[in-house]
C-alpha cells in the first residue's frame, strides 16, 4: 500500500526527469536540436533557391555577352588576356614615328609576380558536400575565402628624340591608346654632348600596361557577378570615349628562311 | 431512536487496480516518451534532409561553375578592374600644359622629370638671374594645378652667367 502510494509522485518525477534530459534537449539544445536542424534545413534551401536565381541570371548574362562582341572586344583590346608585348612595340613605334620623332630605346619588361585578390568575408565554394550528417551546424566549415584574379602589371621602357610639340603630341596619342597604359616615369631633357643638338628633347619614359590571364580556376558561386541580371555597359562605353588612338593589328607577310643568321 | 444506518455501499464494489492519479501519471508518461520519439524520428528525417540538401547544393554549384560561369565572372572582373584602372593617373599633357602656361618669359627648361608614385614633377630650371627665379617659383605657387611648390637647389653657372634652380612641383 505504501509502495502504491509513492509510486505516483515516483512516475510524476520519473516524468519530469525525462522532459528535462531528453526530450528538451532534442528539441532545442542551442547546437543540433530538432528547432536547430529545421533552421539548417531552411537555410539549405534559401541557399539552393539563391543557386537556381544564380544559376539563371548565368544563363541571362552568358547571352547578354554572346549578343555583345563588340563591347567584349573593345574590354579585351583595354585589358588583354595576355601582354601582347609586340602589339606594344608595333604600337609605340609607329605613333613616334607618326609624330615624326625617332626612338632610340623601346624594351618590354617582364610582368610582376602573379597576385590574388582576397575578397574577405565572403564565403566561399564547399570543398566537398557534407554527406556524413555530422557538422551539420558547423555553419560555413568546409569553405574556402573567394579569391578573384588580379591584373600583372609590367614596365615598357620607351626613348624618343624630337621637338617638344611632337613629344607632347606623342604623350597624348599614348595616353588615348585603346589599351590601358599609365606613364610611371617621365623625363624630357637637353641632349648632352653627342647625343643631340637644337630643338630636340630627349624624352625617356616607363609606361605601365597590363593583362589580366583568363582564369583557369573555376568562379566561386558567391562572385558579384552572379548577383547580376544584365551586365551594365558604362565602363565599356567610358572607354570608348576616352581611348580615341586605335590599336594597329600586327600582320606577318611572309615567315621561313633557310639560314637564319644571313641578314 | 435513532436510526444508524451500518450498511458499506463501498464494499460492492471492485477493487481499482490503479488509482486516478496514476492512470494521470501514466498518461503523462507514455505521452512524453511517445513525444520523444516523435522528436527523434522528425530528427532524423530533418538530418537526412539537410545532407540531401547540400548534396544537391554541391553537385548544382559544380554544374553551374563547370558552365558558362566562368566566362561571366572573368568578364564581370575584367570589367570591375577595368573601371578602377581607367580612372587611374593623370593625363602627362595636361601637366606639360599647367607646366606651359606658368612658366615665365625670362626662365626655361632644361629637364622635366615626372614622377606617378611620388605624384610630382621635378623641373630643371634656367634663369637670367635669381629675381627671375624667385618670380618663377611664385608663379608655380599661384597656379591652382600643383598642392605644393618646392624650391630645390639654385646654383649660378659661370660660363653662361645663368641662373640654374629645381623647383619640385606637387600634383593634386
Amino acid at each position: 500500500m505504501k509502495a502504491k502510494i509513492l509510486l505516483v509522485p515516483l512516475m510524476a518525477a520519473i516524468s519530469l526527469a525525462l522532459v528535462i534530459w531528453f526530450v528538451y534537449p532534442a528539441i532545442t539544445n542551442g547546437t543540433d536540436g530538432l528547432l536547430e536542424k529545421y533552421g539548417q534545413l531552411k537555410k539549405e534551401k534559401e541557399k539552393s533557391a539563391q543557386l537556381e536565381t544564380k544559376s539563371q541570371n548565368v544563363k541571362k548574362l552568358s547571352a547578354q555577352l554572346a549578343s555583345s562582341p563588340e563591347e567584349k572586344k573593345v574590354l579585351f583590346q583595354f585589358l588583354p588576356d595576355s601582354m601582347k608585348e609586340e602589339e606594344i612595340i608595333d604600337n609605340l613605334n609607329f605613333l613616334a614615328t607618326n609624330s615624326s620623332l625617332s626612338v632610340i630605346d623601346l624594351s618590354v619588361g617582364q610582368p610582376a609576380e602573379e597576385a590574388v585578390e582576397e575578397t574577405a568575408a565572403v564565403a566561399g565554394p564547399p570543398v566537398a558536400a557534407d554527406t556524413s550528417g555530422q557538422g551539420l551546424m558547423g555553419g560555413e566549415e568546409g569553405f574556402l575565402p573567394v579569391t578573384e584574379p588580379a591584373e600583372r602589371n609590367f614596365e615598357v621602357t620607351f626613348s624618343v628624340v624630337g621637338d617638344y610639340e611632337k613629344v607632347k603630341d606623342l604623350l597624348g596619342k599614348i595616353s588615348a591608346l585603346e589599351r590601358f597604359n599609365g606613364i610611371k616615369t617621365l623625363e624630357i631633357r637637353k641632349p648632352t654632348g653627342q647625343e643631340g643638338t637644337g630643338n630636340s628633347l630627349i624624352t625617356d619614359t616607363v609606361l605601365k600596361f597590363n593583362f589580366l590571364k583568363k582564369r583557369d580556376v573555376l568562379p566561386d558561386v558567391e562572385s558579384s557577378a552572379f548577383g547580376l541580371e544584365k551586365f551594365s555597359m558604362k565602363t565599356i562605353g567610358d572607354i570608348k570615349n576616352s581611348k580615341s588612338t586605335a590599336i594597329l593589328k600586327l600582320n606577318i607577310d611572309q615567315a621561313g628562311k633557310a639560314n637564319p643568321f644571313l641578314p | 431512536m435513532a436510526n444508524i444506518n451500518l450498511a458499506q455501499d463501498n464494499a460492492a464494489q471492485e477493487p481499482r487496480l490503479i488509482s486516478k492519479g496514476m492512470a494521470m501519471v501514466l498518461i503523462v508518461f507514455f505521452a512524453i516518451i511517445l513525444a520523444y520519439g516523435i522528436v527523434l524520428l522528425l530528427d532524423m528525417r530533418v538530418k537526412s534532409e539537410v545532407v540531401q540538401m547540400k548534396s544537391q547544393y554541391a553537385e548544382a554549384y559544380e554544374k553551374m561553375r563547370r558552365g558558362e560561369a566562368s566566362e561571366v565572372a572573368d568578364f564581370n572582373n575584367r570589367m570591375n578592374i577595368s573601371q578602377k584602372i581607367l580612372a587611374e593617373g593623370l593625363n602627362t599633357s595636361e601637366i606639360l600644359s599647367a607646366v606651359e602656361k606658368s612658366m615665365i618669359p625670362a626662365v626655361y627648361l632644361d629637364s622635366y622629370s615626372y614622377d606617378a608614385d611620388g605624384s610630382s614633377v621635378t623641373l630643371g630650371c634656367v634663369g637670367d638671374n635669381y629675381n627671375t627665379a624667385a618670380k618663377q617659383i611664385l608663379n608655380f605657387k599661384n597656379s591652382d594645378f600643383f598642392a605644393g611648390v618646392t624650391a630645390g637647389e639654385t646654383e649660378l653657372e659661370e660660363e653662361t652667367n645663368k641662373i640654374n634652380f629645381t623647383i619640385i612641383l606637387k600634383l593634386k
